[in-house]
């Protein structure tokens, strides 16, 4: 789910109460919260409310396990692992430029979670739900309020039955600002569902009544953190995921690389090359440019190097401690990664015959940037790109990874 | 730049308390491979007039200080140890005094009751000396430490209370209170709308070799 403003809700907001109580057999915590979406303008209507309840039985401390449920009416991003809520949110509400898509999720599931206390953590959910695609509104923004905004893609009407399966095993000297360590993510799902609408990657939707879907997919998060000295470090991070088994992925399982958050040399949804290797448009461009690869990896490195004499000369704590965390540093980066589509479904007459594969076909980018507290301002350059083509400038709010 | 604008609107001695504000870490005089590790002295981060205020107001303040102990190796760092302890600042209405407490571990101890606020400023800058982790000789180390200086909302005042009794110290080390039936949400927003927001300090020292 989404909690941060965006193109298709206005601002989110949830309202209830928060409930822990301490039982003999563990701890009962449950969140009971309705939302009321600002939308476009301020009304009560069915698309404007939702809801998100949440129990939960945690049986332990430190090393824990849990078993609870949901039941919730959302808005869900298709795509979340590129840029943070804030960082979404800000950029939609004061540049008008909303980095995700979205879509509606009504259902219920129930999870059981295990937590070792230390560093490993998995859970198991199955949930049943419904799936909706959400219009494009027109909420207020501080600049460009007047200009549309890139359209929400017309995604899949469907009704799913997931298993997800999520672990993680996390070592980072710290969560924000990570000296050393490993962070490993994984995910896989298995989903079974019924379209009432299905689309491709060179169709919008269209209806399909009754049509069973079964997909498996699987995404990987890897990163390695390491100091090199006191003052810098080098850094890894690769995440892979898409289709692994089954049916073609409905389009709100599709994944894609392009944008600050991913592929930095490249702006979000931008269509460089032909084959798309950022988002596996087909020969038709969708509506809204949606994320329509099965598969993709990205592999990211950045070098940072702590800038102590720039806080000292300048006084410490007086000019450039946003955070008061003293810190200050520039950071070389490089990103590389394609996306693809498992099979070609459908002839492509767009591809050039010619037209480079496997590694070669493998897009670039290098950039510098210049950190304060936890973010920056970062310039990025797609390599083997035309000069004229220029570089991606961007803030970070966060830092990349 | 919220926090520069932030900075901007606030009175110039309180603007002049924050900038100094500050974590200073001295290591001991000599580094051998057992014995004294580095001393702790926050500077002036109760100090604003935001902090006192909430102090005054009810508002206990939590300071959260950490220790790492790193080695320092060509192209390879590795933490060998880290060290974590608290402070604990409020203020007792009804006596009109001021509570300092340290918690090492699940041990919490009073430092002292005073009169005014800098007073008990002055307790929480007193240094207050670690011991080393092992070291190993003709190595080179350093340590990187930072403090979180947070105000607790006044519904933390019971959690507060058995925490220092040893009895629910997780519950305010990033788990949620599980005695309190009401969302945190509205408190939190509260004590921030205050300035009471959460404050970072970070620094490290230079590097040494254990002899």
């Amino acid at each position: 789910m989404t909690r941060t403003y965006n193109r298709v809700e206005g601002l989110p907001i949830e309202f209830g109460p928060r409930l822990r109580y301490k039982t003999p057999l563990g701890t009962v915590a449950a969140d009971l919260f309705g939302i009321f979406r600002t939308g476009s303008r301020i009304e009560w209507d069915g698309n404007n409310v939702g809801h998100n309840a949440r129990v939960e039985l945690r049986f332990g401390t430190r090393e824990h396990w849990s078993i609870g449920g949901r039941l919730y009416d959302v808005v869900a991003p298709v795509e979340d692992w590129q840029l943070s809520d804030v960082e979404v949110g800000l950029a939609s509400f004061v540049g008008h430029s909303d980095y995700r898509d979205y879509f509606d999720r009504h259902g219920g599931g129930g999870f059981l979670g295990y937590r070792d206390g230390r560093a490993f953590r998995a859970s198991l959910e199955v949930s049943d739900e419904r799936w909706r695609p959400r219009r494009t509104l027109n909420p207020f923004t501080l600049w460009r309020n007047d200009e549309p905004w890139r359209q929400n893609p017309d995604f899949d009407r469907a009704s799913y039955r997931r298993v997800r399966l999520h672990s993680s095993y996390d070592t980072r000297t710290d969560p924000i600002r990570p000296r050393s360590g490993w962070w490993l993510q994984g995910e896989y799902e298995v989903g079974d569902g019924t379209h009432q609408t299905f689309g491709t990657e060179d169709a919008a939707p269209v209806p399909s009544s009754g049509r069973g879907v079964a997909y498996g997919r699987g995404m990987l998060d890897l990163r390695r953190y390491n100091r090199l000295s006191p003052s810098s470090q080098l850094n890894a991070r690769l995440i892979a995921g898409g289709w692994l088994h089954g049916d073609p992925l409905p389009l709100q399982r599709r994944v894609s690389l392009s944008g600050p958050g991913a592929n930095s040399g490249f702006g979000f949804r931008e269509r460089v090359t032909s084959p798309d290797r950022l988002q596996c448009s087909g020969s038709v461009v969708l509506s809204g440019t949606p994320a329509l690869c099965d598969r993709m990896v990205l592999l990211s490195a950045d070098y940072r190097h702590d800038i102590r004499w720039l806080v000292d000369l300048f006084g410490g704590s007086r000019l450039i401690r946003p955070d008061r965390s003293g810190y200050a540093g520039w950071v070389l980066f490089s990103d590389v990664g394609r996306g693809w589509l498992a099979s070609p479904r459908a002839p492509q007459p767009a591809v050039p015959s010619d037209a480079p594969k496997g590694i070669s076909a493998l897009h670039t980018s290098v950039g510098f940037g210049l950190e304060l507290g936890q973010g920056g301002v970062y310039v990025a350059k797609a390599l083997g790109a035309p000069p004229s083509r220029g570089v991606e400038v961007f803030v970070r709010l966060v830092r990349r990874y | 730049m919220a926090t520069l604008l932030c900075g901007a609107m606030l009175p110039a001695g309180n603007l002049a308390a924050q900038a100094d504000a500050r974590l200073d870490v001295q290591l001991p005089v000599r580094a051998v491979s057992s014995g004294e590790g580095p001393t702790f002295s926050p500077r002036s981060v109760l100090a604003s007039r935001d902090l006192r205020e909430l102090l005054k107001g009810g508002f206990p303040a939590r300071l959260h200080f950490r220790c790492e102990l790193w080695r320092n190796e060509t192209l390879n760092n590795t933490r060998n140890g880290a060290v974590e302890w608290d402070m604990l600042v409020r203020f007792d209405q009804l006596n009109q005094k001021y509570d300092v407490y340290r918690i090492v571990g699940d041990k919490a101890s009073r430092l002292g009751r005073f009169n005014t606020a800098e007073e008990a400023e002055a307790e929480v800058e007193k240094p207050f000396r670690i011991m080393a982790p092992p070291l190993r000789r003709g190595r080179s180390y350093y340590y990187d430490s930072s403090l979180d200086v947070e105000v607790l909302s006044l519904s933390d005042l019971e959690e507060v209370e058995r925490w220092l009794r040893g009895e629910v110290r997780p519950a305010l080390r990033g788990d949620r209170n599980p005695g309190t039936a009401v969302t945190r949400t509205v408190r939190t927003f509260f004590v921030k709308l205050l300035g009471g927001e959460r404050r970072h300090y970070q620094t490290q020292t230079g590097t040494f070799t254990v002899e």
